[in-house]
């Protein structure tokens, strides 16, 4: 079903546009297999078309996109089933609860994970019979999570998962996110502007800049990279983020080049 | 929790930090022999690391012999082992690589830093002062200069 040599994500020469601007331009991006890739960037660089664009809620106009080694645009339904998203401000089933979903859900997903959904509903602490509606924002992200990990994803698209929401409800997302990769067998693309958080999470990054992902590789190789360039011992994810974005991509690094 | 205290830091690879605590901890005995490692698992989540920083961190402390694998048991401090001078002495290169990078951006000379090392030296331990620096003249005996 999934092809285990493919890398979990490959994008190349994605172009969207609206109107006559183009949001993505000519964009390729890898995630490796088992990695958790940041791409960063501002807000308005065309981040959450990319990742509408890989979770299949927008056409693939141009390019090719290969999800777990299949292409986006004839994706298996059992590919498509094993592709979790999570996004900022996503819809919920306002009049349904926990548990009413977990019963809607399973069903739908053959690698439904009853154990696991049990044990992130108990980490998450979220209420189990009130309406998702009546959910407070950070709530609402913690189920959003927890459906996509219980259904056991292969590739799990994030999109500013920690936008606007309180210190605990990120730790409490982030621990859960972690006890599922400990398991082996799943690979994040994080999309964000949230460097403290990443920090530590990331093996990987990128930049989206002006419809391209540049300087993308092992965050431990562009730290050391930048570290020798600037003198500098520690160099934080703000620093590096700041130094790569001033910086031309230099060629090999841009993997439009 | 974990039974190692791991202080990270942004700014530095959460690999790098995590494997040197791990390593002081096991080199200076706070660690003994036979004690349990945390799991890949546990380390992760305790700091909220990457899995694969974690498993890369038990991986090269494994390689490096200062854990062993038991099968059916899990990861221990390697047993038998005592910490030889050179693995107490690799646990200064990162304070020494600091410390280097500070005084060359502060343009001092080598000899200003090893005097002012001295002075440290003898500020902390001066019990240990006298003997320490007794025979300035004679090269140490371990030194390779120190050969005729």
């Amino acid at each position: 079903m999934t092809s285990p040599t493919a890398p979990a994500l490959e994008v190349r020469g994605l172009t969207v546009r609206f109107w006559r601007t183009r949001v993505l331009d000519q964009l390729s991006l890898t995630v490796p297999n088992g990695a958790l890739y940041a791409l960063l960037g501002p807000n308005g660089t065309g981040k959450t078309t990319l990742l509408r664009t890989l979770a299949g809620i927008s056409p693939v106009a141009q390019g090719v996109v290969s999800l777990l080694g299949h292409d986006r645009v004839r994706l298996p339904l059992a590919v498509q089933q094993r592709v979790g998203y999570v996004a900022e401000g996503q819809q919920l089933p306002e009049d349904l609860t926990v548990r009413h979903l977990e019963r809607y859900l399973a069903p739908l997903y053959p690698a439904w994970d009853a154990a696991r959904s049990a044990q992130l509903l108990e980490r998450f602490g979220v209420p189990l019979t009130r309406r998702l509606g009546a959910l407070s924002r950070g709530q609402r992200m913690l189920v959003a999570l927890w459906a996509a990990l219980a259904a056991r994803p292969a590739l799990l698209l994030m999109d500013e998962p920690f936008t606007g929401i309180d210190v605990a409800v990120k730790d409490r997302l982030v621990e859960g996110l972690l006890e599922v990769m400990a398991d082996g067998g799943v690979s994040v693309l994080l999309c964000t502007h949230d460097l403290a958080e990443v920090e530590m999470l990331a093996d990987w990054m990128g930049i989206l800049r002006d419809g391209r992902v540049v300087h993308s590789a092992p965050l431990e190789q562009l730290r050391a990279q930048v570290a020798q360039e600037t003198g500098q011992v520690a160099v934080t994810l703000k620093a590096l983020y700041l130094a790569l974005a001033a910086a031309p991509a230099a060629a090999g690094q841009s993997e439009a080049a | 929790m974990l039974p190692f205290p791991v202080d990270l830091r942004p700014g530095e690879s959460p690999y790098r930090q995590v494997t040197y605590a791990a390593t002081k901890a096991i080199v200076a005995g706070t660690l003994p022999s036979g004690a349990p490692f945390p799991s890949v698992r546990e380390l992760s989540t305790a700091l909220r690391i990457n899995p694969n920083t974690a498993h890369k961190v038990v991986t090269e402390l494994v390689r490096a012999g200062l854990l062993e694998v038991l099968p059916g048991v899990g990861t221990v401090v390697a047993r038998g082992r005592a910490a030889s001078d050179h693995e107490r002495q690799a646990l200064l290169a990162r304070p020494l690589e600091q410390l280097v990078v500070e005084a060359r951006r502060l343009g001092l000379p080598l000899d200003a830093v090893q005097d002012a090392l001295a002075a440290q030296w003898r500020a902390i331990a001066p019990d240990r002062a006298p003997s320490d620096s007794a025979t300035p003249d004679h090269a140490p005996d371990h030194a390779p200069e120190a050969t005729p």
